[in-house]
């Protein structure tokens, strides 16, 4: 257990005890389904949340950019159960040829130790007022990205 | 910007880039669109130039005209990433001279933060690239999906700091 939880824990925490207490968050899924099928790929991060954002008005940007998170989180979720049943195959083919490959796990621990130290860092900047909506921008931007990449991976072969 | 995890995640990525493991090819690459993609500084546009330089070379929709045109996108990143982070550095450098002399209580220093997010980002770039090459193992096209990995990865990136510089 590290020392100082995750950006993303506490972002999802604080999402969550939000949501509990404010049921009117606007669902981001509609503005990123239809984003995503119009092919637009990393164009569409953030669309969900301007949606959000657009309908609840001022001082919602951080709980409409942690709904939009919450929704990237899941696509994660569901890329990486697909690309783990397909895991042991790859590494066996890893395997024959000598290559040292890391695993999917490897990789999902490389990506939270780099967004927590990429938005961390971001945070040192903006110290003092709003850092917030800042922190929670810069893990959306980058779990978005990985939830694109992982669901690429998992395609098209 | 290399890394030196580099080696052992992504050999074959590297072989490919550094060696010149494919047959000597010229490849029509502009720097203009990439460039334009820095400018509008939106991750969607990463890959652009790439898709021009193999519109714009004979025998560029071959695997390995695909794979050069990957890989001079992929150099002009690595370079601006480069020049973004020394940027960086002296920032970050300036911001804890400036905390230092106000004698700001326990702030953290700028410049070990942002050393410890770049060593960070090299390992995931390692790590995600090599696991994607892996999925495409075996086939011709690993290389290039190796290389697209990397390309997508450090243009992004390179928005990233290129943003955060004042």
């Amino acid at each position: 257990m590290r020392a100082r939880a995750t950006l993303a824990a506490i972002c999802v925490a604080a999402v969550a005890a939000q949501t509990q207490a404010d049921t009117e968050v606007p669902d981001p899924s509609d503005a990123l389904v239809q984003c995503i099928a119009r092919g637009a790929g990393a164009a569409c991060i953030g669309e969900g949340a301007r949606a959000c954002m657009d309908q609840m008005g001022l001082g919602s940007d951080g709980i409409c950019l942690g709904a939009e998170n919450a929704w990237w989180l899941e696509r994660i979720a569901t890329a990486t159960t697909a690309m783990r049943n397909r895991e042991p195959e790859a590494m066996a083919r890893a395997a024959r040829r000598g290559m040292p490959v890391a695993t999917l796990d490897q990789v999902t621990q490389a990506f939270d130790t780099y967004r927590d130290a990429a938005c961390g860092w971001r945070v040192a900047h903006w110290e003092g007022m709003h850092t917030g909506p800042v922190e929670m921008a810069c893990v959306l931007r980058l779990t978005a990205q990985h939830a694109l990449w992982l669901e690429a991976s998992g395609q098209d072969r | 910007m290399s890394g030196r995890g580099s080696r052992a995640v992504t050999p074959a990525l590297l072989a490919l880039a550094i060696s010149g493991a494919a047959p000597a090819q010229t490849v029509n690459f502009d720097p203009a669109v990439a460039q334009g993609c820095l400018d509008r500084g939106e991750a969607a546009c990463i890959g652009e130039a790439t898709e021009a330089c193999v519109r714009a070379t004979p025998g560029g929709a071959s695997t390995v005209g695909y794979a050069l045109c990957t890989r001079a996108e992929l150099t002009w990143w690595d370079d601006r990433l480069n020049a973004a982070y020394q940027r960086m550095l002296v920032q970050a450098r300036g911001i804890d001279a400036q905390s230092s002399s106000y004698g700001t209580p326990n702030r953290p220093s700028d410049e070990a933060a942002l050393r410890a997010m770049q060593r960070a980002w090299i390992v995931y770039r390692d790590a995600t690239c090599g696991y994607e090459e892996l999925q495409w193992w075996g086939g011709t096209g690993a290389h290039g999906a190796g290389l697209a990995c990397a390309m997508r990865l450090t243009g992004a990136q390179t928005l990233y700091l290129q943003s955060l510089v004042f």
